[in-house]
């Protein structure tokens, strides 16, 4: 057991270092830096800048240095002093922006993960234990359509119902009055009524497939010749499912809860950016457009990390809910 | 002998008899009011009471319609952390000067609107425009109640502005020859600024929002708390360096300075800002009251009228329209918000009872949306030569339906013209407007056949100079949609007359580069006007690299590098420009600037498309002394020059 977790962490560390080199360079892929980003932005405006104060620019922020050197500054901080960089554009050291968003990924994450089990479990059950009836196919079609339509229309469609059917003010975490206010009932539950689109809109898109795995292992569960003994035993039905196929079936379920952090940061990027969440993925994004570099590239290894450990832990899950499993 | 500059232009009638009074008494002698929100702190000790907290003679704002009343928050948008702009405009215009309001019944007769003294008391300039003598405001004091004075004048001139590390790059306006301007202390409340050479636009100048997070102004550097974050005071930087967690001290210097970012730098606004950019959860920026605001309205109650103001950064354009048609916001046009286009209207419209707002126009100060311009410069030369012949320029500006244009992609809204100056300029020329406007494709083909491309091939296309069929490729940022859906159309005109347009659509970012590095054949983007023309007119000559239509002529104007010499015409025009900028009187000025006009006109160096006629933005139906149309620009700060801190909310009935 030790000795695999130890082996596991020197995969991990090899694969983090693989991927901070990629990251970093794929980020400087596009034309131009934060420099000429920023200019542009100023261009809209109509303002232009000098090419002499660019230059400046750029010799500030060490942009002028080969790649390697600017990779090599950047991860040695982090390495030696855990010190992600600087956001170019924020003006304020990475860690500080990265921790306060990512509370609240956490939060929406739990949340979305919580809805997804509490409707694709039963779901998936039933229509394992039933199937081929009306009530398979209807909810196989419910669940096939969240997973079709596309999170931001459904985000933007929702936001509409709720802006003209219910008046609910549109976007964000709290509404004005508690957005500065300190922590109390009323602000948890107006963060728990903002939270409640988001969840939808994300969760539906992950209940379909987890529903179809969830069935299709159960079926196969169902026919083994244990089942068939236990209920020649008398077993009751219910005591009968649950006891091990339901267990085996599972699976996917812990097999799959190391990548919905990474999923929901990357895949609800534009869900957030639309809902405008104060979550990780618009910041992200913006990163990226604005060729904000240390902040994009602390953003991408941070993930990364969070998906090997989240890797990791539901290895150790699986071990533990599934005996055939051997952690070798 | 000095020549005082005259600081207020009589507004409207109404105005006049107090507008006279306002210099020649200062509102001495009277009691002063202040917001109750600050009552408790004045009782407690906390704060001095509001006559020691104003300066000797606070600048006294004239309301627009009525005296306010205290309370309230405006609450605004910005587009992203970068949207600097906004800030600034809203909450943070405070110069040495700023722009006069101005209102549609003023006649425009200089290009410039009128300047009016802010933070500085007055100036005196000396006949030759080298000199100009400023008088600070005695008993000025910044937001945390420490004087302002000459010194932090010195402070930002000698160890923000000449510093080499800190401002690498000299503004052009405060340099005349590559010679920065000198700034030197007469006593605590008098500064001098000399140039080497006449420069007559300094007070237009100072009067120009800083849109950058180094606004690198007189008026943004408070030396005593500055000082400890500046390595020529501290020598012990290198600990606050780690300690605040920076790169260097240049950063650490220029992130404590940053008033949007770093909420304990004092300052001269009527809002302080508390929780700055990337603050708190990272969605908003709020800003507070500054008890020591140094302004009052006629009857000696200190301003700013509404207690604070939220900046909300929403990325996103629709969650931007879905807030501001629920009324989230308290103003939103096209510099604010910028949502408010022809296609949301009737959302706006649909959703004002219960958002509460009303619509307002503003005179969106663009001389076009749609600028196409063909690079004279390119690095091709039989382009460089086909480009460089305005009888094909003129040819494919005749082969050009605008008319359509403006009915399919504007939804019917802006006048067919070319680059122009709007109606109600000085510097408008109708004939300028007009030229070439005219859909005619069949004189566009005679033009293009006596031009010397009477040659086609099998497929009708006709052939440039090195035998080859003319191709265009145009560069189009996909920010703005009506861009890409013109030059569809463009293409199809185009193709009637034999010249084929290839549309590349390229990121905002890499087509600024392209540019800059005179990569492109062609490009499109829009133009401001007004004063915008004065500050950076790159539309009408080659003036920097962003002249789309030669960046090298542009960069051998600015002296940077990568640059061509021009031809004689734009090389005249660059005279009379110099000219200009040393020129006093306004009718002088005015007069030099037609003569570059003249010459962009005789050249037509890019074509124009549309005008736009009006925009609109919506407002709080409580707002209230904002006037009922605004201008709006870049360099013409809205809303900032109707005076925010006399804006106020009308009590709920």
């Amino acid at each position: 057991m030790i000795a695999f977790i130890a082996r596991r962490i020197g995969y991990m560390i090899v694969t983090l270092v693989a991927i901070s080199i990629m990251s970093f360079f794929i980020i400087q892929l596009p034309p131009g830096d934060f420099v000429t980003a920023m200019v542009s932005e100023l261009n809209l405006q109509g303002t232009t800048i000098d090419p002499a104060a660019m230059e400046a620019m750029r010799a500030r922020y060490g942009l002028d240095d080969p790649l390697y050197v600017q990779y090599l500054k950047w991860i040695s901080n982090i390495v030696l002093y855990g010190d992600f960089g600087y956001s170019l554009e924020w003006r304020r050291p990475v860690a500080d922006l990265l921790w306060n968003r990512l509370g609240l990924t956490f939060l929406l994450a739990f949340a979305t993960l919580l809805f997804i089990w509490a409707v694709s479990l039963p779901i998936g059950v039933y229509t394992a234990v039933r199937r081929r009836t009306f009530g398979d196919y209807l909810a196989t079609f419910v669940g096939v359509l969240g997973l079709a339509i596309p999170n931001f229309l459904f985000a933007l469609v929702l936001m509409y119902v709720a802006f003209r059917y219910f008046g609910q003010n549109i976007g964000g975490l709290y509404s004005p009055e508690y957005a500065d206010a300190p922590w109390s009932v009323g602000k948890a539950l107006d963060l728990f009524g903002h939270l409640i689109i988001p969840t939808i809109v994300l969760g539906t898109s992950g209940t379909a497939a987890l529903i179809r795995i969830l069935r299709a292992n159960l079926l196969d569960e169902l026919d083994k010749p244990y089942v068939v003994t236990a209920r020649a035993y008398g077993l009751s039905e219910r005591r009968l499912l649950f006891k091990y196929p339901v267990r085996v079936a599972l699976n996917p379920f812990v097999s799959t809860v190391g990548w919905v952090l990474p999923h929901l940061v990357s895949g609800a990027t534009i869900t957030a950016v639309v809902l405008n969440l104060p979550m990780t993925g618009p910041l992200l994004l913006r990163a990226l457009v604005a060729q904000d570099m240390y902040l994009a590239g602390s953003f991408i290894l941070m993930l990364s990390a969070l998906t090997v450990i989240g890797t990791l832990l539901s290895d150790l899950l699986l071990a533990w809910l599934d005996p055939r499993v051997r952690l070798t | 002998m000095a020549v005082p500059i005259p600081l207020t232009r009589l507004r409207r009638a109404a105005w006049a008899g107090a507008v006279a009074l306002l210099l020649a008494s200062p509102a001495m002698a009277q009691s002063y009011q202040e917001a109750p929100e600050l009552a408790d702190a004045v009782a407690s000790g906390q704060l001095p009471p509001v006559a020691e907290r104003l300066p000797e003679q606070p600048l006294v704002v004239e309301p627009m319609e009525a005296t306010g009343s205290y309370g309230g928050t405006w609450r605004l948008a910005m587009a992203s952390a970068s949207d600097i702009g906004t800030l600034v405009r809203t909450i943070g215009y405070e110069n040495f000067t700023r722009w006069e309001p101005w209102s549609p019944d003023d006649e425009q007769t200089d290009i410039f609107p009128g300047v009016k003294m802010n933070v500085a008391e007055s100036v005196e300039v000396s006949p030759d425009s080298t000199t100009y003598t400023f008088h600070l405001r005695r008993g000025l004091k910044w937001s945390d109640g420490h004087p302002y004075t000459a010194d932090d004048v010195m402070f930002w001139y000698n160890d923000v502005f000449l510093n080499e590390e800190l401002m690498p790059a000299k503004p052009s306006w405060l340099a005349r020859d590559d010679k920065p301007v000198t700034v030197e202390k007469v006593d605590d409340y008098t500064v001098t600024f000399t140039y080497a050479r006449p420069f007559s636009l300094l007070l237009q100048w100072m009067a120009v929002p800083a849109n950058d997070r180094e606004p690198n102004a007189p008026t943004a550097y408070p030396r005593h708390y500055l000082k400890q974050f500046h390595k020529d005071y501290n020598s012990d930087i290198e600990a606050v360096v780690a300690r605040e967690n920076q790169q260097n001290w240049v950063s650490l210097f220029h992130q404590k300075a940053d008033a949007w970012a770093n909420p304990d730098v004092p300052r001269l606004n009527p809002w302080i800002v508390t929780t700055g950019i990337g603050q708190g959860d990272g969605s908003r920026v709020v800003a507070k009251r500054n008890p020591y605001y140094w302004k009052v309205d006629p009857d000696g109650n200190q301003l700013p009228y509404m207690d604070e103001a939220t900046i909300d950064i929403v990325a996103d354009k629709e969650v931007m329209l879905l807030k501001a048609a629920n009324g989230d916001f308290d103003m939103v046009d096209s510099y604010i918000g910028f949502v408010t286009t022809s296609e949301n209207k009737a959302t706006f419209f649909e959703n004002q009872e219960r958002g509460g707002y009303e619509f307002y126009d503003v005179l969106p100060n663009r001389a076009n949306l749609m600028i196409f311009s063909l690079n004279m410069t390119a690095k091709d030369p039989v382009k460089r030569e086909i480009f460089s012949n305005i009888d094909f320029r003129r040819a494919l500006s005749v082969a050009t339906n605008r008319d359509e244009i403006i009915e399919l992609v504007y939804l019917g809204q802006g006048r067919p013209y070319q680059v122009v100056e709007r109606p109600e300029s000085p510097l408008f020329d109708e004939e300028m407007a007009t030229q070439y406007t005219q859909y005619d494709p069949d004189l566009a083909n005679r033009m293009l056949d006596e031009a010397g491309f009477a040659e086609r091939d099998a497929n009708g296309l006709r052939l440039g100079p090195d035998g080859n069929p003319i191709r265009i490729t145009v560069d189009i940022s996909p920010l703005r949609q009506p861009w890409i859906d013109s030059a569809e159309l463009m293409r199809r005109y185009w193709r009637e007359v034999g010249i084929e347009l290839f549309i590349n659509t390229v990121d905002t970012t890499f087509l600024n580069q392209r540019v800059e590095t005179n990569a492109h054949e062609a490009g499109v983007w829009s133009a401001s006007a007004g004063v915008d023309t004065i500050i950076d007119p790159k539309y009408y000559f080659p003036f920097s690299w962003a002249s789309f239509f030669a960046p090298a002529w542009g960069q051998w104007y600015a002296d940077a590098p990568g640059a061509q010499e021009p031809p004689e015409a734009a090389k005249r025009q660059m005279d009379l420009f110099n000219q200009l900028q040393a020129e006093q009187d306004p009718a002088a000025r005015l007069e030099l600037m037609r003569q570059v006009m003249a010459i962009s006109k005789e050249q037509l160096y890019t074509l124009g498309i549309v005008q736009p006629t009006t925009d609109y933005g919506i407002i709080n139906t409580r707002l209230r002394n904002v006037p009922g149309v605004l201008i709006a620009s870049s360099e013409f700060v809205h809303p900032g020059a109707a005076n925010p801190e006399q804006f106020f909310f009308e009590p709920a009935p």
